[in-house]
């Protein structure tokens, strides 16, 4: 028994060195394929730690009603600022608000504008910690003072993320869907080429008198190493560029950015484990073949 | 001793009828009938696309005939359930026409992996190998691979592998095709020893010098069909000298060493 299994392990092993770049094309589609997958996870979970963190901690905007006098919106200062969680609260007067406008888009021509000016009053609000930003946003919006969806988020980090977080879906979603398909065509077309490759040999070993279950063994195995190499040299590859945008990100946008460290051991032996799933999967059906079409009646 | 197994009584293979089409449409076999006894050294000749490898196929279970009945040993190969083929295969050597060696292995492993394929254990093979391959001179090749070796030694290495487990039959496809007659010749004595030994032996080839030199039953095809046989021993042995087909022989070799 124990010389069966290390006969079908040795034929695995030495297929798997002999067939060269046969074997090298397996392992890198493999890789790709797992890699893209894995890493469209990351990236997209990464992408919306940052926009949810960075989008919590930054200054909102509050709108107030026009119905309500300059004075009064001008006091609602101090009820802001007594809401929990609020740190900071400044505001912004319709006048300034246009004034800031005009410092920032100076090719406009607002002077018309100040006699009947269509911006609000406004005020920035700080909020120092994330988990209090829903409730503050809801207290704010819940104010009768404040026009009916006035609480804006104006950072321009903010928005971008925010565009980021809505588009990386969709991109994801299509890049992934592309990508799944190439290594889909790639992988069926490496596993054609093992056919028609092993089609003869597989002939020649049954002609003379090997088992069936001697002959697809080691190439199911093989196709098994195949598979968890490509999904190992994917978690490398992920590791490595993991660790790469980190140290990018952290340098960029220094504490705002919190991307968590991922296991090395755990992301290998998963990966690992999804592409020994994967190479096993397409090795029996790269075995199965020869059957169906009769060669080795 | 050859004498003494033909007497045996039932023949050991038996063609009733056989015929095999190629995808329905080209007839290779229309009708062979044969048989052969244990012990038996059979020429199967006839020009190009008579018919011989598929008969030499069917016996094998490489084809199945559309028509007609194959029994080896007693048994209806037609009835053969395909977990059993490897059992019946076992029982044979095939040597194919284009050598049929694995040409990602070494020649030692050729020969080492239709021992394992068929339960051997590791020390045997390390046993038994060499051995083989002494016998059939490729020793000093043992650790090529088979696109490393000439036509003459690939066909050896093909010959030592279809005798690794001692096969009571064995089937060899144009074993000469592509050999210079000094190669044939050894080829053939190999083949010949087998038969010495109670191997039953097939052949087909369209090697006339050699098979007139042999001088065994022979066998003629024509058109998927047997039209000749000539069943007795040296029959048709047509004044060939033995002494003048070795000097043709040596003729011939050094004619290509010029
Ligand atoms: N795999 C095949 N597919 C279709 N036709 C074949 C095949 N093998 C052989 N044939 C045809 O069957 C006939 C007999 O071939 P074969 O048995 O190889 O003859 P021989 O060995 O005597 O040259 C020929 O006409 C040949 O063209
Ligand atoms: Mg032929």
């Amino acid at each position: 028994m124990l010389d069966r299994i290390e006969f079908l392990f040795g034929e695995a092993l030495v297929a798997l060195r002999r067939n060269g770049w046969m074997s090298f094309a397996a392992i890198t589609t493999v890789a790709m394929a797992v890699f893209l997958l894995a890493g469209l996870v990351q990236v997209y979970a990464g992408i919306a730690r940052l926009a949810d963190s960075a989008g919590k901690r930054l200054t909102v905007r509050v709108f107030i009603r026009d119905s309500v006098p300059d004075a009064e919106a001008s006091a609602l200062g101090a009820q802001i600022k007594a809401i929990p969680g609020v740190t900071f609260v400044r505001f912004v007067p319709r006048r300034q608000g246009l004034q800031e406008f005009r410092e920032k888009n100076p090719e406009i021509d607002v002077t018309g504008l100040y006699e009947a000016n269509p911006l609000p009053n406004c005020f920035h609000v700080s909020i120092a910690d994330q988990k209090d930003f829903d409730s503050v946003v809801s207290s704010l919006q819940s104010m009768k003072e404040v026009e009916p969806n006035g609480v804006k988020f104006p950072s321009d980090v903010q928005e971008f993320l925010k565009e980021v977080q809505a588009t990386v879906p969709i991109l994801g979603l299509v890049l992934g869907v592309t990508m799944l398909a190439t290594s889909g065509i790639l992988i069926y077309n490496a596993i054609r080429m093992t056919v028609v490759a092993r089609r003869r040999e597989i002939g020649i070993m049954l002609l003379v008198g090997a088992r069936r279950t001697m002959v697809w063994a080691p190439m199911v195995l093989e196709g098994l190493l195949q598979g968890s190499l490509g999904g190992v040299l994917a978690g490398v590859t992920l590791l490595t560029g993991h660790h790469f945008v980190r140290q990018v990100v952290q340098d960029r946008m220094g504490s705002m950015a919190t991307i968590p460290t991922m296991s090395v051991g755990a992301t290998l032996v998963g990966l690992g484990l999804v592409g020994a799933v994967y190479g096993t999967v397409c090795s029996v059906i790269a075995v199965r073949e020869p059957w169906r079409q009769g060669v080795a009646a | 001793m050859g004498d003494q197994l033909d007497r045996a009584g039932t023949p050991y293979v038996q063609f009733q009828g056989v015929e095999v089409t190629y995808n329905g449409i080209v007839s290779a076999l229309r009708g062979a009938t044969l048989d052969v006894r244990r012990g038996e050294f059979v020429f199967l000749c006839g020009p190009t696309g008579s018919g011989k490898s598929t008969f030499l196929k069917a016996l094998s279970l490489q084809v199945r005939p559309s028509n007609g009945c194959i029994l080896l040993d007693g048994v209806d190969l037609g009835a053969v359930e395909p977990n059993e083929v490897s059992e019946i295969r076992r029982r044979m050597g095939v040597v194919p026409q284009d050598f049929g060696l694995l040409p990602k292995k070494r020649v030692w492993e050729n020969l080492g992996y239709a021992m394992r394929a068929c339960g051997r254990t590791r020390r045997e093979v390390r046993q038994l190998v060499p051995e083989i391959l002494e016998r059939v001179h490729v020793l000093h090749k043992a650790d090529a691979f088979p696109g490393e070796l000439s036509g003459g030694e690939q066909q050896r290495v093909a010959i030592g592998r279809a005798i690794i487990n001692n096969p009571p039959l064995l089937l060899a496809d144009e074993p000469t095709g592509n050999l210079d007659p000094d190669h044939s010749a050894e080829v053939m004595n190999l083949l010949l020893e087998l038969n010495l030994r109670g191997t039953t032996v097939l052949v087909a080839t369209h090697d006339m010098p050699i098979v007139e030199h042999v001088a065994r039953r022979v066998v003629l095809f024509e058109q998927g069909r047997i039209v000749a046989d000539s069943h007795s021993p040296r029959a048709t042995v047509q004044g060939a000298d033995e002494g003048a087909q070795a000097e043709t022989a040596e003729a011939q070799l050094e004619g290509a060493d010029a």
